[in-house]
């Protein structure tokens, strides 16, 4: 799981470190930096691996522009820094990008990423004084950590070349760490543009779940348990509701729920409510992740839900973490969310005069007082 | 057919994670609907010292809106750590709140048909995990050591609260309640017969 983030240099993240847990709930006021943590996590996952719904490759200049350096900041170098616990270690992966103003590509300084220590992949700029230009190096290690790594010549500086690295028997290590930076599920769901049409199946979602019936054919075709699962859950959630099916219409697919109460009909995905579409899928989301090592970033999951159904969802999530070694980011302004785990899994995001975010565990531990829901609502907390 | 809505319901007041998800685990264990057993949550949400006083403190609320619709198929149970007053004391400052001039007089408020199941683990709630987990011959638990291990993250709290639960439920209640050596846990087994669905 991820461990420790670093970001320096982009938008209101300046020298910003944090360092998480398996449940981890992001509190604060609006702008206080929650959102681009994960914005900073999925550039990272896209730089690295590509969109795997879209099966595009990224540039550094597709990803991170000049204007989300921090305004305040002389420097032009962003640098970005994880440490994810897994395969028996500690993954290092650290990217710095150079921006050259408005007439060069950003470009990167350095990638690296090591495995306890040992290296993986490294790159770097080597300045090359009596030639006067910058060349980019390159060096690729293999899973024995006494083998000198292979240097590659004429590196492409402009993309993630841990991205281009292709599962070899002697590279197993370097090949974990991009499935486990496939397994982040990073979302912000929207269900006013959940379609229920897919052109064809996607293998995982996007930000605002906009492909969601695209995930559910993939879904449906290589998870086939997984969805049956989500099934019987969801029955027991949504009145009414029977099954999915997802039919051949043409070119297209449409999604549809069946429902046998009051009398069997069937409804397409748009036509369900916007808090059934988000029930949906945050069950999904759930059931249907990875067998393990997984880690969900949810923003606002609670958006669209009836009240008693929060609790129960979360304590699934929670039930899912503890069985899968999982690991779940929710950044949430719901009371109910916030008195049932702030004290043991809570951060509070801040920004003192619009200056860069400073992140704090909450570990209140008056005998009298507020909730925490209230103090946040009141302006009081941590208001020293 | 049944509706769902015409399953049991059960609320939970209780101090905090470990006892929600004992008393939970438990509740399903003996056949109830887990999305029909709701907590009514940890009021504050914050890691305080004893929560006992906010349970003092909404109880009486809870119970009078349990008794205005008591006619739909609902139980409520109350978890409250004895710490260190006696089982006793705590029950009594239960009564009180709820009817002052009973609970001075010593006497139980809650009607006989009344679904509300109070259970006092004491000193506290690891104090059943750990006679739960152990041989149970009663030799090896008291309830005045205060067994709580604050090392302990919230994952392997839950795991160690649901776990006990499914001991008690499979292991230990079959065997008859007063083979059970800790009178706190004897006691709240008891209680249990109040929620009959």
């Amino acid at each position: 799981m991820l461990k420790r983030i670093y970001v320096n240099n982009f938008r209101c993240l300046v020298n910003f470190e944090l360092t998480v847990d398996s449940l981890n709930l992001f509190l604060g006021s609006n702008g206080s930096g929650k959102t681009t943590v994960f914005e900073v996590l999925r550039k990272l996952q896209k730089f690295i691996l590509g969109d795997q719904a879209f099966q595009q490759d990224y540039k550094v200049s597709d990803l991170f522009a000049s204007k989300d350096l921090t305004r305040w900041q002389k420097s032009n170098i962003q640098k970005f820094e994880l440490d994810i616990q897994g395969n028996g270690g500690i993954y290092k992966y650290t990217l710095e990008i150079e921006h050259q103003g408005d007439y060069a590509p950003p470009r990167m300084r350095l990638e690296s990423l090591t495995f306890d220590g040992q290296p993986l992949f490294n790159f770097w700029v080597d300045d090359a004084a009596d030639l006067g230009i910058s060349v980019g190096q390159a060096r690729l290690y293999n899973d024995d950590p006494d083998r000198e790594g292979a240097f590659v010549p004429f590196f492409d500086w402009s993309r993630s070349g841990i991205g281009f690295i292709y599962e070899r028997p002697n590279n197993l290590k370097l090949t974990w760490f991009k499935k486990r930076i496939s397994n982040f599920f990073i979302v912000q769901i929207n269900p006013f543009i959940m379609e229920s049409e897919s052109l064809k199946e996607e293998s995982s979602p996007n930000w605002d779940m906009s492909n969601y019936a695209a995930w559910y054919s993939y879904l449906s075709q290589e998870s086939q348990g997984k969805i049956l699962k989500l099934t019987l859950e969801l029955q027991k959630i949504i009145q009414g509701f029977d099954s999915f099916q997802n039919s051949k219409s043409g070119d297209v697919r449409i999604l549809s729920a069946s429902f046998t109460r009051p009398s069997k009909a069937a409804y397409r995905l748009n036509e369900l409510s916007h808090g059934q579409k988000a029930l949906i899928v945050l069950y999904t989301l759930i059931y249907c992740s990875p067998d393990d090592n997984f880690t969900l970033c949810i923003d606002e999951p609670e958006n669209f839900l009836a009240l008693p159904e929060i609790r129960p969802w979360w304590r699934r999530v929670m039930d899912y973490c503890l069985e899968n070694q999982a690991q779940v980011m929710l950044i949430s302004h719901h009371p109910s969310l916030i008195n049932y785990l702030a004290s043991n899994s809570g951060y509070w995001f801040e920004r003192k005069d619009n200056e860069a975010v400073r992140v704090r565990r909450i570990n209140d531990t008056g005998e009298e007082g507020l909730s925490v829901a209230k103090l946040i609502e009141l302006g009081w907390i941590y208001d020293e | 057919m049944t509706s769902r809505d015409d399953l049991p319901e059960v609320t939970i007041l209780c101090e905090d994670i470990d006892q929600e998800r004992f008393i939970r685990e438990y509740l399903i264990c003996r056949g109830l609907d887990d999305r029909k057993i709701k907590d009514f949550g940890n009021p504050k949400g914050r890691t305080i010292k004893n929560n006992n006083a906010s349970i003092v403190k909404h109880y009486p609320a809870l119970i009078k809106s349990y008794r205005s619709r008591k006619y739909r198929n609902i139980a409520v149970v109350v978890m409250i750590d004895a710490d260190e007053d006696s089982l006793d004391d705590r029950m009594r400052s239960l009564n009180i709140v709820l009817d002052e001039t009973a609970g001075n007089l010593n006497k139980d408020p809650r009607l006989p048909d009344e679904k509300v199941a109070i259970f006092v683990p004491a000193r506290n709630i690891e104090t059943w995990f750990h006679y739960i987990n152990s041989d149970r011959s009663g030799q090896e638990c008291n309830e005045i050591t205060d067994y709580k291990d604050k090392t302990r993250t919230a994952k392997e709290r839950i795991e160690l609260a649901k776990r006990s639960a499914r001991i008690l439920a499979f292991e230990i209640c079959p065997q008859g309640v007063d083979r059970i050596a800790l009178p706190s846990l004897r006691y709240a087994c008891r209680e249990l017969q109040r929620l009959q669905f």
